[in-house]
Formats: C-alpha cells, structure tokens, sequence
C-alpha cells in the first residue's frame, strides 16, 4: 500500500521528527543516567536486548529498532561483504547515519555477528 | 483512510521503540521476547514484524490449530475493521470494482484445505548462514480455507486481453517511505486457476487479523509471500511486478546459470518427520514413525523411510485425505530394538522431484528440503 502520504503534511514530519528525536536523543541521556541498565522493573524482561554487548550496542540498536525489533539482527550470521549490503540498504531505507556511524555499525555486526 | 491507518501504524511502530528506547537499551542478554497473544506456544523470531515459528512437536495434525499456526509478516499491518473493509480491482480492466466484505461473502464460496509453507522455512539450516528470519522447521502449517475463487473476482473486472499479470497490494506499510511496500506479482494463469483464493475464513473462524484477516490471498502450492494478506487491491498489469520484493527477494540461481535468478513459485518436495522428535528417549517394542509430506504444485507419490541413517530405505504407507495442495500424513510401523538410530524420511511426488540429501547454498536461504533425520535412543 503506498506509504508516502503520512510524510507529506508538515504535521508528520514535525511529529516524525519530533519523536525520531526522543528516540535517539532522549534515549541516550537515559541510557546514560543509568548506565545502560534495565529501565523500570516491571518492563525489564520484555527490554531485554538480544544484541551483544560492546561499546556501540546501544548505538547500533538505536538505529535499527526504528523499524524492526532487534532479535531480527541478534539470529543473523553474516561475512562483512554480506552486512554490508545489508546496512547500505538500511541506510537506503532511512536509517539515520551521522559521519562515521556506517563503518561503526559494520564493524559491530561483523565483530559479533559475523561467519 | 489509507493515510488515516498508515499513520496509525507509524506511530505504533516508532512508539513502540520510544517506549523501549525511552529507558535505556537494557544489556541483558539471552531473553526471549514475550509471547504473542493467542500465539503463546510458537517461538518468536521477532516481536516486529511479528514473526512466529511452530515447535515442530505442535505440527503432527491434518489440520494446524490456528493458535499454532505460523505466523510470517514482511511488515506488520493494522487491524481493518471488517465493516470498513474494501477491496479495489482496477487496472488493465474493462470494469473496475470496488468490492466490500459483504459483495464477497455474496459469492459463491469454496472450502479447501490448503498447506502453506514460507520460503526461508529451514533457512537456518543452510551453512554459510543466509540472511534472513533463522527458521527451523516450523515456517509450515495446514488451514482450512473459504473465500471466493480469485478468478470469479477478476472475471467481474473484466480483465482486457493485455493483462498478464496481477499485482496485489495489502494494507500493510513500510516503517520508512523510502522502504519499499510489500508486493510481489502473480502471471495470470495461476491467478486464474480454480484453487487460487481470495480466503474469509480459517479454520472455520473469520479470518483472524495475524493471518491477513478480513481478506488474504491464498495461491496454492506456492511460497507462503504469494499469498498475500490484509488484500486491499488487485491491478490487473501487462507485466511482472518490478519492485524489489519481486526482483530481489524470494529467488533463486538458476541452475544451468548461476548468473541469472528465477522468482520463486512452486513449494519444494518435503516431508518432516513429527515423530519421534529428534532426541527423544523411546521404548524398545512397537512403534510408529509419523510425519507430512508435501509437494507444491506437484503431488506427494510416496514417502520413503530409513532406520538405520539412509543405508536402506522402506516406503511408509500414505494415510489420511489427498487434498491438491494439502500435505499428506504418511506412516511406518517400527519395532524399535535398543540402541541409538537415525531416522529419516525422504518424500517423491507427481513430478518426478526426490529430496536431496544435501543442498547447493541457496543466497537468501529458500526452500530448504533436505531430507529430514531425527536421532533417537531406543532403551
């Protein structure tokens, strides 16, 4: 179905924006408080992050789970030539990418998910 | 509504990793996601898109309770309310219609019992590892159908003769615009055939919202991406769809050149041994070896079992209904002596295909149907 439309009205994009900015900005400022622990008790379990942890998890996860649910990531086994492909499409797709974030990101997946 | 629904879904999806995101990636690890509602004994292999296995020990029936059926979606759509519902047939079409649930529910109806199976059922099987959701065995599941004829449909439209192709699109939305929308096209020969379905009920139910209720295509003997849920419109096209979910995805090299890529149609021959379970502890004595088999467009001819890891191979006896594109249940008697074995079972059919004892890498991991082995230890 075509997609497009919801983009269109300043509305939306302010909103996308506007939530797209918690996401990844919020997100961190909390994560940071509290030293990338489990939030609040009742809703650990299900927060659980399926991705291994190293410095750029959290980074990595902030950019994928805009659109799908990290257990996606955390089953896959890939050559870098092959997460490559991958994240380019990603970022085709709209993954927000700051300058450097693209080889930080390629060399998560390929360090902990790699064959 | 589109635009209504479309922004409904967005604001799920992004509120949905707000919500997580909102306090903190949390680092532990090694949690399985929470179970799906109504879907409480499949294994999740993503909360989003929802994406849900059935344990292969759930499996052993004709029919797959819909509470265990498996679940595939390339993206997650919202719920149509049934009284909204519309469906939309335009394109290369003399008639164009738009159709409510009632208009279908008007026509004639056909019940078939029809097995889906997804594409990358197995795929984790495949070494190297493929990209893509990590199937076990569980991506397949038997439901009882009724719909409408697709062709019944298409003939109101009157389709012209340059259309060769249907496009169908459903409700679903990419999370980003720049992702692609989720539709693959079928030639006009399989959508026109009688068994291929626009199906309203499963299992005696209305279609439920996580199998592509009110209204999902059903396109028998194909790969589980044919048959499309939350069917919102059906263009009628002189060509093959172009979009990457039909250029890219859901194909495979072509045999005599592995250069070029076919888009996938037809389900393999395969059958899964449901039991014993791989692993299991049984009784020295009688015993039965049990299992499904099936073909896509072919039909299953037999089904040859071995109990002593593929040296020699019995046929297990063909049991249960013959429906066209419905697996079919087959069956050994053993008398099981101590020790450990390997069973296997490796299914014929119609079209002269046998399961392999072993598979060329597929690229994106399709259709895997090696032939199945479980080790059990008989005491």
């Amino acid at each position: 179905m075509p997609s497009g439309s919801m983009w269109r009205s300043p509305f939306s994009r302010a909103l996308a924006a506007l939530i797209l900015g918690i996401t990844l900005g919020w997100g961190w400022s909390w994560s940071e408080r509290t030293g990338g622990s489990a939030g609040p008790p009742s809703l650990s379990a299900q927060a659980a992050n399926p991705l291994p942890q190293d410095r750029d998890q959290q980074m990595v996860s902030g950019r994928c789970i805009i659109c799908h649910s990290l257990e996606m990531i955390a089953q896959q086994r890939q050559t870098r030539a092959e997460w490559s492909v991958i994240v380019d499409r990603m970022i085709s797709y709209g993954m927000p990418v700051g300058p450097g974030d693209r080889e930080r990101i390629l060399a998560y997946l390929t360090k902990h998910l790699g064959q | 509504m589109d635009s209504r629904l479309t922004r409904r879904a967005f604001v799920i999806h992004v509120g949905a990793a707000a919500a997580l995101l909102g306090r903190g990636v949390p680092s532990a690890a090694q949690t399985s996601p929470a179970p799906v509602p109504g879907k409480d004994k499949l294994i999740v292999r993503s909360p989003r898109p929802i994406n849900l296995e059935t344990p292969l020990k759930d499996l052993g029936a004709d029919i797959t309770p819909t509470d265990l059926f498996f679940v595939r979606n390339n993206y997650d759509g919202p719920e149509i309310d049934a009284g909204q519902y519309v469906l939309k047939v335009d394109g290369e079409v003399d008639n164009p219609l738009t159709l409510r649930l009632d208009d279908l529910k008007r026509m004639e109806q056909i019940t078939q019992t029809i097995t889906l199976e997804c594409a990358g059922n197995g795929r984790s099987f495949y070494s190297p590892k493929a990209a893509g959701l990590q199937w076990e065995n569980g991506a397949v599941g038997t439901g009882v159908w009724k719909g409408v004829r697709l062709s019944d449909v298409l003939r109101l439209a009157r389709p012209r003769p340059g259309a060769s192709h249907v496009v169908p699109d459903g409700n679903d939305a990419p999370p980003t615009p720049q992702a692609p929308d989720f539709i693959r096209s079928h030639p006009i020969w399989k959508a026109m055939e009688p068994h291929t379905m626009i199906a309203l009920e499963m299992n005696g139910r209305p279609l439920p919202h996580l199998h592509g209720g009110p209204a999902r295509l059903i396109v028998p003997g194909w790969i589980g991406s044919a048959s499309l849920k939350w069917l919102v419109r059906l263009t009628l096209a002189d060509k093959e769809w172009d979009g990457p979910f039909m250029q890219r995805s859901y194909r495979s090299p072509r045999v005599e050149d592995p250069t070029q890529s076919y888009s996938l149609q037809s389900l393999e021959c395969k059958s899964l041994i449901m039991s014993p379970l791989d692993g299991a502890k049984m009784a020295a004595g009688a015993q039965m070896v049990q299992g499904y088999a099936w073909a896509g467009e072919g039909s299953v001819t037999g089904v040859d079992v071995s109990l002593d890891g593929g040296k020699t191979w019995v046929p297990a006896a063909l049991s249960g209904a013959a429906h066209r594109y419905a697996w079919r249940r087959w069956e050994m008697p053993w008398t099981a002596a101590g020790g450990a074995h390997t069973i296997m079972a490796r299914a014929t059919d119609s079209l002269g295909r046998v399961q392999p004892g072993a598979k060329t890498r597929d690229p994106q991991g399709y259709r895997w149907n090696v032939i199945h082995a479980v080790r059990v230890d008989v005491a």
